[in-house]
């Protein structure tokens, strides 16, 4: 079977799936690497990325010193599509203003785009008895001064030195308190830009730099010499800049830093190759890789681990001794995430060799010649899985047998999107026997990726004359789920789905993106929480189909039952077989209180 | 029913039943303040918890505040008081947690529009001596998005402060951050 899906994606590799809310501080770290998917998803909105149009490559998990951002879940907020080259809302009446830097001021979703850059404070201990201003703080109390000053952003914190000696000396502390930073470098900026604001704060614990210039091995120097105390650093790209650090510096710069701890950079591709060593290193993620010659973990530490390879064909990347090198010393693994078109049995027999006895996250994407036979390895080795990613893989329903067989005391989320050889019974299978689900998805699954659109156009026309019968197995299929933990499902794409029945009290995110044959008469939503279901790509029948299922006001039977008028006018209607007395009392109650779900078609 | 349970903590913060105390400003303004309002102002609160006196109807003087500026407060701090039960009714509802936020955010930029800067900084001053951590933690962000993108100059003039700065520093200190600056409006 032919896998069309390369020609959807685009060359974003941005993350995908969103994760769960509420997360426990386990999955924090599960919950960046979930965002690390193949391109099948945009990371911003959830959207499928074909005919879509965020702009930011990355999400970035929110390197906050603030702990209730860490698991807010990205995707949803379809309304933020950041582009760094919009001058931010606050500003718009200062927009002939140009500036060398400007800041993004979105307060908002942390995690749906690169953070504020302004730096936060740890607080220096001040005390101040006295409440009368003091001349030189400009009027002010020292302690309201440092507080207006903290919450500028860096460059108005350098603007503030200009005001006065008072308030150039309180800058300086402030700077010299700052633990973290989170820096936008212009495309123009000049050389010692970087290097001059990073001096000021040489406690800096995390730093984090979007670049729109090009970057190199000088950015390394200046960060190693200014940040001795640096712990957290990530070095993200916009599309046009360019990342021209080798192997060799990397390598350098991270034996140097000897409590680096997390280190995220993309644009890799002019590493080359590289040896990394580090005992202090527990995260590491680069994308953008391609053709590695030589590559060494010696980071016994290390727990988590993202590596993404460009989409380019001729990668030579040798991937079995890479990973065969990674087991061997990083025996501490707990979440890996591959991303590689090259991936295959072979890699995953190499991973299955290796001792990871802590390893609890595994995504494995792109991969078309990952099989039935790699799940069983994996099955075996690793049988105590919390995520699962094979998204572009190969594997059938009886991959899915394994899965289901090994792994339902804890695996929480299952992602086998773009998979062409899943069935909807598959998954139906992996929602009846995987107790814990909280998170699915089964994007691009259940289609004909041969057929660009036989069926759509024709709102009203559900006829299937000219469809081969070979091609029958595709479209028409049914999905009936019932599952009490489930939160997140998607379903983008399917476009064979026919028929949906969901009964899932706890699903808040439901993704019918482009489920262009989904019938308006064959969908019941009894999800009592639902808060989102996205529809973009589908009938306008469907449409207000979901819209009247999920509204507030929806409480005659009648409209629950999905219905068909026959010919002679009477009703037929479909009761499906999970209905029964009892779920519909509680349903009802849940609808009383039921929040308000916002069906999202852009 | 969760409507009742919020006016009646409304009811209950600005009904004259309740006790008030009597606050006298610097100008010779009296102002009768609730009792949930006034003990917001911590240097009034721990003046009665630590002292342990009985909340009587006694009158204190605040000689660092003026009439215009404590009204202000007042009227910030009863409406935070009335948000804050609002809020605590609508727990759990996300909707309408969600109206409370939004109500209280227009309120609150409002309230900030309507300050002229001298006003602001007047008010910071008050509240600080008052101690109203919150109402200071407003009043600050605000001052903060004020001069956010402002020139030198403005910030000057908003604080009134003198540039004491020699022409060299001034110059030696431009030059560090000319890339910082270029294109700034003179406003």
């Amino acid at each position: 079977m032919q896998h069309h899906y390369h020609h959807r994606s685009q060359s974003h590799l941005s993350a995908g799936v969103p994760t769960t809310p509420g997360g426990e501080t386990q999955f924090a770290s599960e919950a960046k690497l979930g965002k690390k998917r193949g391109s099948y998803n945009c990371g911003r909105c959830g959207l499928p990325k074909k005919g879509h149009s965020c702009h930011v490559a990355i999400t970035t998990a929110a390197i906050e010193s603030t702990p209730t951002h860490a698991d807010s879940s990205v995707a949803i907020s379809a309304t933020s599509s950041l582009s760094t080259t919009r001058p931010p809302p606050l500003r718009q009446h200062c927009s002939n203003l140009r500036r060398a830097l400007s800041f993004d001021d979105d307060v908002e979703d942390v995690r749906g785009g690169f953070p504020e850059p302004e730096a936060a404070y740890d607080e220096e201990d001040l005390q101040f008895d006295d409440p009368f201003p003091d001349p030189d703080s400009g009027g002010f109390p020292p302690g309201c001064l440092w507080e207006i000053l903290r919450r500028l952003p860096p460059v108005g914190l350098l603007a503030a030195a200009r005001v006065c000696k008072g308030w150039r000396e309180t800058a300086r502390k402030l700077w010299r308190a700052a633990e973290e930073l989170r820096l936008r470098v212009p495309a123009r900026a000049q050389v010692g830009f970087v290097g001059s604001v990073l001096q000021k704060c040489p406690g800096l614990v995390r730093l984090s730099l979007r670049m729109e210039s090009d970057v190199d091995a000088t950015m390394l120097a200046c960060i190693a010499f200014s940040c001795p105390n640096l712990e957290f650093m990530e070095i993200l790209k916009s599309d046009t800049a360019m990342n021209r650090i080798t192997g060799d510096e990397l390598g350098r710069f991270v034996a140097d830093k000897r409590c680096l701890k997390s280190l995220k950079m993309e644009g890799c591709s002019n590493l080359g190759g590289f040896v990394l060593c580090s005992s202090s290193l527990s995260t590491l993620w680069l994308s953008d890789l391609f053709s590695l010659s030589k590559t060494v973990f010696n980071c016994p530490n290390l727990k988590e681990i993202s590596l993404e390879f460009s989409r380019q064909q001729n990668d030579s990347t040798d991937l079995t001794s890479m990973v065969d090198g990674l087991g061997r010393y990083c025996t501490r693994l707990q979440n890996i995430h591959m991303a590689s078109l090259r991936l295959s049995h072979s890699v995953v027999l190499a991973l299955t060799g290796a001792q990871l006895r802590w390893l609890r996250m595994l995504s494995l994407v792109l991969g078309s010649e990952i099989t039935d036979a790699s799940v069983a390895a994996i099955a075996s080795s690793y049988p105590n899985l919390e995520l699962l990613d094979l998204s572009g893989s190969s594997i059938s329903d009886s991959g899915i047998g394994m899965i289901c067989n090994v792994f339902p005391e804890t695996l929480s989320r299952l992602l086998l999107a773009l998979c062409p050889n899943i069935t909807s019974s598959g998954i139906q299978f992996v929602t009846a026997q995987l107790p814990l689900l909280e998170l699915m998805d089964c994007g691009m699954t259940i289609c004909d990726p041969n057929s660009e659109n036989p069926l759509a156009g024709e709102s009203n026309d559900w006829e299937l004359k000219n469809i081969s019968k070979t091609k029958l197995h595709l479209v028409h299929q049914k999905l009936i789920i019932k599952h009490n933990r489930l939160k997140k499902l998607s379903l983008w794409g399917c476009s064979g789905l026919d028929a949906l029945y969901l009964n899932c009290p706890e699903l808040n995110d439901l993704n019918l993106n482009s489920c262009k044959n989904l019938h308006p008469e064959r969908l019941l939503l009894q999800c009592g929480n639902l808060e989102s279901v996205h529809a973009s790509g589908c009938q306008e029948l469907l449409i207000e189909a979901i819209e009247s299922q999920v509204s507030n006001d929806f409480l005659a039977m009648e409209n629950v039952l999905p219905c068909k008028r026959l010919a002679d006018g009477s009703k037929r209607v479909h009761v499906p077989h999970f209905l029964s007395a009892q779920s519909y009392d509680d349903d009802k109650k849940q609808r009383v209180k039921r929040q308000r779900c916002n069906v999202l078609v852009r | 029913m969760a409507d009742d349970g919020v006016n009646t903590k409304v009811e209950a913060v600005s009904k004259a039943t309740t006790e008030t105390i009597e606050l006298r400003t610097e100008d010779g303004g009296v102002f009768d303040v609730d009792k949930p309002v006034a003990m917001e102002f911590l240097i009034l609160k721990s003046f009665y918890e630590d002292e342990g006196r009985v909340f009587d109807k006694t009158s204190i003087r605040l000689p660092n505040v003026k009439q215009l500026e404590l009204s202000k407060v007042i009227e910030y701090c009863t409406r935070a008081l009335e948000f804050g039960a609002k809020s605590a009714a609508a727990a759990g509802d996300k909707d309408a947690e969600r109206m409370v936020r939004q109500e209280r955010e227009g309120f609150e930029a409002e309230f900030v529009d309507e300050l002229s800067n001298e006003m602001l900084k007047e008010l910071i001053l008050a509240v600080n001596f008052l101690d109203i951590k919150e109402m200071l933690d407003f009043l600050i962000r605000s001052v903060a998005n004020r001069i956010r993108n402002r020139s030198v100059a403005y910030v000057r003039q908003f604080f009134d402060i003198e540039n004491d700065f020699t022409p060299q520093e001034e110059d030696q200190i431009h030059q560090e951050n000319a890339w910082a600056f270029e294109g700034v409006d003179a406003d």
